[in-house]
C-alpha cells in the first residue's frame, strides 16, 4: 500500500534528512518508527502525507506517486490520512465538538451527519460530556484524544502519529497507545513515530529504526533496542 | 455540497470578525473614514453641480440690434442662429416686449411712462437672447456673431460683463471635481492598504490554524474564502456607519453653510439615499475584499 522507493530528502544547505530509503508497508500494519531526534522520522511521515516532496526517489500510495498529484488535488489526497501530533494541533478558539466537526465540514458532510457522528466519535475516545469545552480547559491526555477523534472521524486509511505522547504523563501515554492499537485492530494502518522505548516494547509490532536518515533495522515483531 | 461549503466559509468569515475585536475595530474605522470622505466629496460635487446648473440656466448673452431693424430681419437672424453649433436656444425680444419687461421689473412704471412721453418713442432696441449648450461655448458664439454677415446692424453684445462670472464658474466646477477625485482616490488607496494589513495580521494570528486546516485536508479555496468574507463584512459595516455619519452631517452641518446648499443636500438625501447607500456598500465591499485578496495572495502560500 505504501512504498518508499529509494527516497532521499535533502533540505537546503545540504542537510540530508533521508538517504536512499526503501520501505514497504502493507495495509493494516502497525509500524513503529523509532530513532533519535533528527533521525528522519518526521520527514518520512511528511513525505507520506505530501507536506514535503522527495528530492529523489518516489513515495507511492496505492500505486500512485505523491509527486504526480496536482496541487489542486493534494487536499483530497490528505484526507486519506488522520494525523496526530505531539502539540495536538487543535483550534484553540473552537470547542471540542467544533474541532472534531471541522474535519467533516471540510469533507463536505451535512450538518445532520456531523451532529450524529461527532458525539459518537467523542465517546469512542472517552470524551463524552466534554463537547463544549475549549482545548485550554482540557488536560494533555484529553487534548490528544480530541486530536485522535478528529483524525479518526473521516475514517482514514492511515493514522499518522508523530510523537503523540511526547507531552503526556505515563497514564495518558498508555491510554493513547491502547487507543492506537485498538484502531489498528479494526484494520486501519497505523504509523507511529516515537523515541519512547516503553511504548515500542508495549506494542510489540513491526519496528523500523532510523539512524541518520538510514533504515538501520526493520523487524516484524520488534523491540526498541537490540538487547 | 458547493453551497454547503460556501455557507460554512461565509459563517466562518463572520465569526473571525469577533476573534480580534481591536483589529476589527481599527480596520472598520479606517474604512468608514475613507467611505465618509468619498461620500462627502460626491455629495459636495453634486450640490455644486446643482448650483452651477441653476446659474447656467440664468446665464445668457443678449445681442442688441440697431433701432429700426425690422422684425422679419430679426426672425431671419434668429433662425440662422438657432441652427448654429453650440447654441441651445435663441429668443427674440422686440422693443415692445423689452419695454414690458422693463416695466415689470421696475418698482413703479410712472417714471418710465414720463420718460417715454418726453422721448416720444420707445428707445429700446430689439434683441436676441442666446443661451449656449455649454457655458464654455459663449466665447466662440460671441466671436462668430461678431464676424457674421449681420454684424453691421449689431449695436452691442453684453458678453463682456457676463464673461468673468461665466469663466469663474467653469473653473470652479473643474477644480472642485479634480480635488474631489484625487482626495477620493487617495483615500481608497489608503483604505485598501490598511485592510490589507489588518487581514495580514489576522492571518499571522491564525497561521497555525491554516496548517491544521491543510493537514485535515481543507482545499485552498476553503481556507481562503473565510478571509475574503471577513473583508466583505468589514466593508458592509463600514458602509453602514459611513451612511449614518453622512446623514448626520447633512442634517446638522448643512444649515450652517446656507440655504441653497442645505436645500441641495437635504433634497439629495431624500431623492438619492438608496443610491448613496448602495454606492457606499459597493465601495466598502470592494475595498474590503480587495484588501483581503491582496493579503491572501501575498501571505497565504499554500
Amino acid at each position: 500500500m505504501i512504498q518508499f522507493e529509494d527516497v532521499s530528502k535533502i533540505y537546503p544547505e545540504d542537510f540530508v534528512a533521508l538517504r536512499n530509503t526503501n520501505i514497504t508497508i502493507e495495509s493494516g500494519e502497525f509500524v513503529s518508527l523509532v530513532g533519535a531526534s533528527g533521525a528522519g522520522k518526521s520527514t518520512l511521515l511528511k513525505l507520506l502525507y505530501a507536506e514535503e516532496m522527495p528530492t529523489t526517489g518516489r513515495v507511492i500510495f496505492f500505486g500512485r506517486p505523491t509527486n504526480e498529484i496536482s496541487r489542486r488535488l493534494l487536499p483530497y489526497y490528505r484526507r486519506n490520512f488522520g494525523t496526530v501530533f505531539q502539540d495536538f494541533k487543535l483550534f484553540n478558539n473552537r470547542t471540542v465538538f467544533e474541532n472534531v466537526a471541522f474535519a467533516l465540514e471540510v469533507d463536505g458532510r451535512s450538518n445532520d451527519e456531523i451532529d450524529e457522528e461527532v458525539p459518537k466519535m467523542l465517546s469512542v475516545v472517552g470524551l463524552e460530556g466534554k463537547e463544549h469545552l475549549y482545548p485550554r480547559q482540557l488536560s494533555g491526555g484529553e487534548a490528544q484524544r480530541v486530536s485522535m477523534a478528529r483524525a479518526l472521524i473521516i475514517d482514514p486509511k492511515v493514522i499518522i502519529a508523530d510523537e503523540p505522547t511526547g507531552n503526556l504523563d505515563p497514564d495518558s501515554t498508555h491510554g493513547i497507545v491502547d487507543l492506537l492499537v485498538k484502531i489498528n485492530s479494526f484494520g486501519t494502518t497505523v504509523l507511529l513515530a516515537t523515541h519512547s522505548k516503553e511504548i515500542v516494547d508495549q506494542v510489540r509490532k513491526r519496528v523500523i529504526v532510523l539512524e541518520n536518515g538510514h533504515v538501520a533495522r526493520d523487524e516484524k515483531n520488534g523491540r526498541y533496542s537490540l538487547d | 455540497m458547493k453551497f454547503l461549503k460556501f455557507r460554512r466559509t461565509f459563517v466562518e468569515g463572520w465569526r473571525s470578525l469577533f476573534r480580534d475585536g481591536s483589529l476589527t475595530f481599527g480596520t472598520i474605522s479606517v474604512l468608514v473614514l475613507s467611505l465618509y470622505i468619498m461620500g462627502i466629496t460626491v455629495i459636495f460635487g453634486v450640490v455644486v453641480r446643482n448650483l452651477v446648473s441653476i446659474g447656467e440656466r440664468s446665464m445668457n448673452v443678449s445681442v442688441y440690434f440697431e433701432s429700426g431693424t425690422d422684425e422679419s430681419m430679426m426672425q431671419e437672424i434668429k433662425s440662422e442662429l438657432q441652427n448654429a453649433a453650440g447654441i441651445a436656444s435663441v429668443e427674440y425680444v422686440s422693443p415692445d416686449q423689452a419695454l414690458m419687461q422693463l416695466r415689470a421689473s421696475s418698482q413703479g412704471s410712472e417714471n418710465i411712462d414720463k420718460s417715454l412721453e418726453i422721448l416720444g418713442e420707445n428707445p429700446l432696441r430689439p434683441s436676441l437672447v442666446i443661451r449656449a449648450q455649454d457655458p464654455r461655448n459663449y466665447e466662440q458664439i460671441v466671436h462668430d456673431i461678431e464676424n457674421a454677415r449681420f454684424a453691421s446692424i449689431i449695436h452691442e453684445i453684453n458678453y463682456a460683463k457676463n464673461k468673468t462670472v461665466i469663466n469663474r464658474q467653469t473653473t470652479f466646477i473643474s477644480t472642485v471635481e479634480k480635488i474631489g477625485l484625487s482626495l477620493g482616490a487617495a483615500f481608497v488607496f489608503i483604505a485598501i492598504l490598511i485592510t490589507y494589513n489588518a487581514i495580514r495580521l489576522s492571518m499571522y494570528a491564525s497561521r497555525q490554524e491554516f496548517e491544521i486546516m491543510r493537514l485535515v485536508g481543507a482545499s485552498n479555496l476553503y481556507i481562503k474564502m473565510p478571509l475574503l468574507f471577513e473583508g466583505m463584512w468589514y466593508g458592509i459595516f463600514a458602509a453602514i456607519l459611513a451612511f449614518i455619519l453622512l446623514v448626520l452631517t447633512a442634517q446638522f452641518i448643512a444649515p450652517l453653510v446656507g440655504d441653497l446648499v442645505q436645500q441641495g443636500t437635504v433634497q439629495l438625501f431624500f431623492t438619492h439615499s438608496g443610491m448613496i447607500a448602495g454606492g457606499l456598500l459597493l465601495g466598502g465591499i470592494f475595498q474590503g475584499m480587495i484588501g483581503s485578496w491582496f493579503a491572501v495572495k501575498r501571505f497565504l502560500s499554500i
